[in-house]
């Protein structure tokens, strides 16, 4: 095994006097994987990361790397290296030094350095940035000489704390790609930590969801998306409409063809999973269908944003493409319908696995 | 700034100077003119002065014997100054990483000798050097003059260096760290390179007003030792010659500005952006 994280924990007390960061946490992480930790500010997700760099010392747990133990390591001498969210560049360095510096660090020769600097700066596009100081860099040029720092001597693991968060929408959808291209071409393990739900799907093989100190769900973007294993995981991540049985005496079709459901479940529903019809249009046989009423209507362009409530007054949000026509007046009674294939069932509360 | 013209100030602006204005044409350069033409007057057998003009006070003062307590107190200053930098630089530096109260009450260890008159506090060092610590002579000799100007200058090498580590960002820190840098390069690498000008800073707090210090070694150091202080206040009050002793002052502050100068030019001070 490539990372091996075993019963990681880190406690503190945060500025209110409650318990925060990691409770309990094991993980393995496979060589040049691509893996985000996501979750809401305080799930531990950070302190995770400060733990892998050596930043902090955890009060219990293993960390491994091919097997040696890591916490033995001392924090300069792992090869792990950092790209800090605010990126954390050396202000009294060129861009130049900047870049170099792990290499000075580790005694490298000028020609060592030549070279490697000149593959790092044709890799991250930051050669034409050399001359400028580090207090005339935009966001996104800064986010690229982090990375050209953090990349230059080769890491086995690159950690990222929300590496776009400080980027704006356009640069943000470049520089995810940038970062994709690296990791392939660099054949390190990413591991990233992000709030941004989008992001994590986009960047990594596998995302692991956090919340309160623990891994609530680790997955393919696809499963966690798809096949939420809690309701915290199926709201946090992107929006998610929820039913129970109470719903079934006003629908069409057979409950009995869910998935399975126990008492303390709920089914789950995606918004772009629902087609509005006219009420009483046919439905397919492996289709759901319930009468709704519309309370909202939002253009997005690509999409139309529907809020609708059923009989049982649970509302409902439904993605349809844009190109439809207008979904209806509030108040206008349509028909709602799904594929049973797209309902998946969700424990209510978001204890670990 | 990079490119921006310097323009005067508003006439509002001007008028919230003037008190500046006047304290700085009052009590600085008006006295310091005052002084050079002392230091060109020539000074009469009874003590007072003629106002014929003369360069002898100049010519005395490159007498082997005053070269000998320039350089004295220069040495004395910058040993001080060094000294104060040692040990204000680590207690700066972990002054700004106290947290909450503990902060605070650093801090107020720091300034509350600075409210206590400068007398008490030469004489509480005066009891502390009578102590024969380590069974050695501390009072009337020279390292224990050097051990009261140290303690009464620390506090001003400490709160530039303070102010400047508490803007540190302790992610660059860590940023150097994992980029391999040990603890003595975060130290030579990254700490002393970003606080350079706080540095500069602390040294000139302590170095310029130690250089002219009279109080300590006149008490301290007993009657023995020969500073620039006593030497002054020995030429204005004790031996009438005013000439000599503005002429003494002239020359110490010509040379502070043109030390200060060469340190400008010398990037000490123009690190990071303004390459």
């Amino acid at each position: 095994m490539f990372l091996e994280i075993q019963g990681l924990r880190k406690i503190f007390i945060d500025g209110e006097g409650n318990e925060a960061g990691l409770a309990q946490l094991d993980l393995t992480i496979a060589e040049g994987e691509g893996f985000s930790l996501l979750g809401p500010s305080g799930c531990g997700k950070t302190t995770t990361l400060r733990l892998l760099g050596g930043f902090e010392t955890p009060d219990a747990g293993t960390i491994r790397l091919h097997g040696k133990d890591l916490l033995k390591v001392a924090p300069h001498k792992r090869p792990i290296r950092t790209v800090f969210q605010k990126y954390a560049l050396f202000p009294h360095l060129s861009v130049f030094e900047n870049i170099v510096f792990s290499l000075r660090m580790s005694k490298k020769s000028e020609k060592e350095i030549k070279e490697a600097s000149d593959e790092i700066l044709e890799l991250t596009q930051t050669r034409h940035l050399l001359m400028r100081p580090i207090g005339m860099l935009s966001g996104g040029e800064q986010q690229r000489v982090a990375l050209a720092r953090a990349l230059i001597s080769d890491p086995e693991i690159l950690l990222l704390d929300e590496p776009l968060s400080a980027l704006d929408l356009k640069l943000r959808e470049k520089m995810q790609m940038e970062l994709l291209r690296l990791r392939k071409k660099l054949g390190s393990s990413f591991v990233f930590v992000t709030h941004d739900q989008s992001e994590a799907m986009v960047l990594s093989d596998r995302i692991g969801v956090m919340n309160k100190g623990r891994l609530v769900q680790i997955g393919s973007p696809q499963e966690i998306y798809r096949r939420p294993n809690c309701h915290f995981v199926a709201t946090f991540i992107g929006m998610a409409n929820f039913f129970g049985t109470a719903l079934g005496s006003h629908m069409r079709g057979n409950l009995s063809l869910l998935p399975e459901k126990t008492q303390d479940a709920t089914w789950m529903l995606r918004p772009e999973s629902i087609d509005l019809r006219s009420p009483g249009s046919a439905i397919k046989d492996n289709e759901l269908g319930v009468n709704v009423r519309v309370i909202d209507t939002a253009f997005m362009g690509q999409e139309w944003l529907t809020k609708v409530q059923d009989p049982t007054g649970g509302t409902h949000l439904i993605k349809t493409p844009g190109h439809e026509p207008f979904p209806g007046e509030d108040g206008t009674e349509l028909l709602m319908k799904w594929e049973y294939d797209d309902t998946w069932s969700v424990r209510n509360e978001n204890s670990p696995a | 700034m990079v490119g921006a013209k310097r323009k005067l100030p508003r006439l509002s602006t001007q008028i919230l100077l003037l008190p500046l204005y006047v304290w700085i044409l009052g009590f600085l350069v008006g006295p310091f003119l005052i002084l050079t033409l002392y230091s060109i007057y020539t000074r009469l057998p009874d003590g007072s002065t003629s106002t014929e003009l003369t360069l002898e006070a100049y010519k005395r003062l490159s007498d082997p014997l005053y070269l000998n307590i320039i350089l004295r107190s220069l040495g004395l200053a910058v040993a001080n100054t060094v000294f104060c930098l040692l040990l204000a630089f680590p207690a700066a530096y972990y002054m700004a990483r106290l947290k909450g109260a503990w902060k605070a009450f650093a801090l107020m260890l720091v300034l509350i000798p600075l409210t206590t008159s400068f007398l008490i506090r030469i004489f509480a060092v005066m009891d502390f050097l009578r102590l024969r610590i380590f069974g050695l002579d501390w009072i009337y000799t020279v390292p224990g003059i050097l051990v009261a100007l140290c303690y009464n200058y620390l506090p001003y090498a400490i709160l530039p260096l303070y102010a400047s580590f508490q803007r540190q960002d302790p992610r660059i820190l860590e940023a150097a760290q994992d980029l391999g840098a040990s603890k003595r390069k975060l130290l030579t690498k990254i700490i002393i390179p970003m606080h350079k000008s706080a540095l500069f800073s602390a040294a000139l707090f302590v170095l310029i007003p130690s250089t002219g210090e009279y109080l300590v070694p006149a008490l301290v150091g007993g009657s023995r030792h020969f500073f620039i202080g006593n030497f002054l206040q020995n030429q204005f009050l004790t031996a009438r010659n005013w000439p000599l002793g503005s002429a003494l002052i002239v020359l110490l502050l010509l040379l502070t500005l043109f030390a200060l100068r060469q340190l400008r030019k010398s990037e000490v001070l123009g690190g990071g952006l303004a390459k």
